[in-house]
């Protein structure tokens, strides 16, 4: 239960991260329309161009922009005024701050020529005046001695007045410098020092800077959302890998699919053109010279395009021939027998042997510039053989049981057995799988962050933040805070998959 | 049994083909070979560009990688038959040296901490067993689950700020100090620990956790068993049926986890290595990776995948011979 709360939690924060901490308003009325400005944080393509160079040229900087260009503006703006991606700096709340100080001088002033002018009837004593009045007064507060003291109140009336007089004059000065807008009363914040490069943390920066005096709370805060997508995306990916294989290896086994005539030339011929093509390629990826970019991402794409292309084109063979079989039905018998629960267990073999490192950092290091996004697929495309295991292991439980044979024999097709029947009577334990599966999926990306193999710098992954942190280790806000972040979203993740551990398998339930 | 293991090793051989094809023409897609790695570092330092240009495209094709990957694997794989690794492409050491003279580094720091994450376990998976739904047990699963979900490198860099930065108890980096020829034997053993105390403990923490809920899940699992239950009726004493009854059966799944381990021995973690600066087969496999060197990538995936290899046919062994009722079929 715990597990889930702060699951939840974490959730909330990744969802709404720019609400927390960001310097983009996250609603603001700007010339006559409403904008919200913090959408750019989910996908810099988001950001309205009115705000960008071809518009006004706010650069990132909102709170003097919006004053000065729209005196008529408002903005809400997040929690914590602090950006992940850039240092702030003071000039971004000079103007405001000022706007504030002359607020506030005024209010003061106007206080006490109210006071003043109410205390002006019955002259105050001399003793009263220097409690009163305090610093501001010193002349009325010389000591008096009883004789003097009808002068001395004589004077000290006339002083007020002289008093009031340049107070009204201060004032008048005061509102003459009024720029003409006014600040809404969500803006609660002074004029403060930006951000320092390498700051321990300070009640500006709660968690310390790094060394561009990025604030590392904002990044943190932002870091949660690329951590928390990580993990589901990733799992998302392997889960759908792990259970097309698993289920399809399981189903099949070694017998059931058989190919006629037509579909084995259809394999041998499109077997021979995969050979073929695949021996054209390490040739153009290495000759091509200093800096040669080998295999790109879209290249994978189109490769797993023909090998699913092929699969494809071999159904399409088996089909002719079956069609073909009312003729000639020599070629609708289905002799060869394909060893696919054989071949996709060697391939999983395979894949898990291949230390998972050389397998993600060999695939990582095709993708020119790496994105998160990037990431995800690889780390999702290397983790999935625990899953098609699962899977494969409760197909195989589950086959010979008398309500798929029923299924079967009322007509059920092969892919309506597999997903309708039987996918759904396996999924429990793929359910707890995925679970401590998305917290070593955190684990692996802030890992290879950290190892420099991950995201590209601005990128606020936890892992990154923990790498500034390697550099220079007596900088200890940059290493503490990301860790126990990481610890925090890895210890839910595995307390849920407990849970759900202990909730599918009642004998694990402590007695 | 010889059958199944003959049959095993057969496929085990089909599968390290199969890998070593895959992990090669991965490589080689990488963008960058080592030529242009070390192009790119010349035409750094100034070097005449043109003349180095055809100087690189001599060597590159000395080193065969102007010819397509699948060659380079057959001459990889004919060397391999006659047992040769191949050289490094960076230094020109050859490949088995390179890896031997990294196997034990890592193997110090591996062995001592399986050896320590044992040591503990069982006590401390008896104890918890025993006290099993009173406040012992449960702080002691709490704090094990908490240390078992704490990522090894953060705890790593925790430790190093703490005990190496600001208490200054042990060295920040690397295996031996810069004087350590000269230490007596004494201080060099000492010097030898302390280097070695920090990443112990990182390697440790996580697996000593693992194995006690490992080992206090098999006890409650062996205590509901029926000759638990009649030892218990004929009145043998607590002491005697958990270790004499219950410890003895539940070592079964252990043995399997012990071959499981065999790839992790070796491996070591680059990761913890590279925090730690120590010269194992980890931070071998970081270089090799981040240099292009073809032979030493190579030669690592295959060690480790052997090892994997070897490590589940052994599991699966062992735990036929450790308990009569499973066959092998």
């Amino acid at each position: 239960m715990t597990g889930v709360a702060i699951l939840s939690l974490l959730a909330l924060v990744a969802l709404f991260h720019p609400l927390l901490a960001g310097t983009k308003p996250i609603v603001c009325k700007y010339k006559g329309k409403l904008y919200f400005p913090m959408m750019s944080y989910y996908s810099s393509s988001w950001e309205n161009p009115i705000f960008g160079i071809s518009g006004d040229k706010f650069r990132g900087a909102y709170p003097d922009n919006l004053k000065k260009k729209d005196p008529d503006s408002w903005a809400i703006w997040p929690l914590v005024y602090q950006d992940p991606y850039r240092k702030v700096r003071t000039r971004e709340w000079r103007k405001l701050g000022k706007e504030l100080e002359r607020q506030e001088h005024l209010g003061i002033l106007k206080a006490e020529q109210k006071r003043r002018k109410a205390g002006a009837a019955p002259p105050p004593l001399a003793a009263e005046a220097t409690s009163e009045t305090g610093s501001g007064s010193d002349e009325e507060g010389a000591s008096g001695t009883a004789s003097k003291r009808s002068s001395k109140a004589d004077f000290a009336h006339l002083a007020n007045a002289m008093e009031l007089v340049e107070l009204e004059a201060q004032i008048r000065q005061l509102e003459a410098k009024d720029p003409g807008w006014k600040y809404p009363p969500s803006v609660r914040w002074r004029e403060r020092p930006g951000n320092k490069n390498n700051s321990p943390p300070t009640p500006v920066n709660y968690c310390g800077t790094d060394e561009f005096g990025r604030d590392v709370f904002a990044r943190l805060v932002h870091g949660t959302a690329i951590a928390l997508l990580v993990g589901f995306v990733t799992m998302g990916i392997a889960a759908v890998i792990g259970i097309i294989i698993g289920s399809s290896a399981g189903y099949f086994g070694d017998d059931m699919l058989r190919l006629n005539i037509v579909g084995i030339l259809g394999g041998l011929a499109a077997a021979s053109f995969l050979v073929n093509h695949w021996m054209g390629f390490g040739a153009t990826a290495t000759s091509a010279g200093n800096g040669a970019e080998g295999l790109t991402f879209v290249g994978i794409l189109l490769e797993l395009f023909w090998i699913i292309a092929v699969i494809a084109a071999i159904g399409a063979a088996q089909w002719i021939g079956f069609r073909l079989s009312e003729p000639v039905p020599a070629l609708g018998k289905e002799i060869l027998p394909v060893p696919l629960d054989l071949i996709l267990t060697r391939f999983m073999d395979v894949v898990l042997s291949i230390p998972a490192l050389i397998l993600i950092l060999a695939l990582i290091a095709i993708i020119p510039n790496p994105t998160i996004w990037h990431m995800m697929a690889v780390i999702g495309a290397t983790s999935w053989v625990g899953i098609a295991r699962l899977i494969r292991g409760e197909f195989l439980k589950l086959k010979n049981t008398e309500f798929i044979i029923a299924a079967q024999a009322l007509g059920g097709g092969h892919l309506r057995v597999m997903f309708r029947h039987l996918l759904p009577n396996s999924l429990a334990p793929v359910l707890v799988s995925i679970s401590f599966g998305v917290a070593g999926a955190i684990l692996i990306e802030s890992g290879l962050s950290f190892l420099g193999f991950g995201v590209q710098p601005p990128t606020p992954s936890w892992g990154a933040v923990l790498r500034d942190g390697f550099r220079d280790l007596t900088q200890w806000w940059l290493v503490f805070f990301p860790g126990l972040s990481i610890f925090v979203a890895v210890f839910t993740y595995n307390l849920v998959g407990d849970g759900l551990q202990e909730a599918l398998d009642p004998r694990l339930k402590k007695g | 049994m010889l059958e199944y293991t003959l049959r095993r090793l057969g496929w085990g051989v089909l599968t390290l083909f199969l890998i070593s094809l895959v992990v090669m023409a991965l490589i080689r897609s990488m963008p960058g070979d080592p030529i242009a790695l070390m192009a790119m570092g010349s035409s750094e330092r100034g070097n005449d560009k043109a003349i180095s240009s055809v100087y690189f495209e001599k060597m590159r094709k000395n080193l065969g990688l102007d010819k397509p990957w699948y060659h380079g694997y057959f001459i990889w794989a004919k060397n391999l038959f006659k047992g040769d690794l191949g050289r490094s492409l960076y230094d020109q050491k050859p490949v088995a040296a390179k890896i031997a003279e990294r196997i034990g580094p890592t193997l110090w720091l591996s062995l001592t901490s399986l050896f320590l994450a044992y040591l503990l376990a069982i006590p401390l998976g008896l104890y918890c067993t025993a006290r099993n739904g009173r406040w012992q047990e449960k702080s002691i699963s709490t704090a094990l689950y908490a240390l078992y979900s704490f990522p090894s490198f953060v705890m790593a860099l925790y430790l190093l700020i703490w005990l190496s930065l600001k208490l200054d108890l042990f060295p920040l980096r690397g295996m031996v100090s810069d004087n350590y020829g000269e230490l007596s034997f004494a201080a060099a053993a000492w010097d030898r620990f302390l280097h070695m105390a920090l990443p112990v403990i990182c390697y440790t923490y996580g697996s000593l956790a693992y194995y006690t809920r490992f080992i206090r899940s098999n006890m409650m699992e062996v205590m509901q068993q029926d000759y638990i239950r009649t030892a218990r009726a004929k009145g043998v004493d607590g002491k005697t049926i958990m270790f004499k009854h219950a410890f003895r059966n539940s070592l079964i799944p252990l043995v399997t986890l012990v071959g499981l381990t065999l790839p992790g021995l070796l491996g070591g973690s680059v990761i913890l290595e590279r925090i730690f600066a120590w010269p194992g087969m980890g931070n071998l496999f970081f270089d090799a990776i981040t240099q292009r060197d073809y032979p030493v990538i190579m030669g690592l995936t295959m060690t480790f995948a052997v090892l994997v290899m070897i490590g589940n046919i052994l599991a699966d062994l062992l735990y036929a011979v450790v308990d009569p009722r499973i066959t092998l079929e």
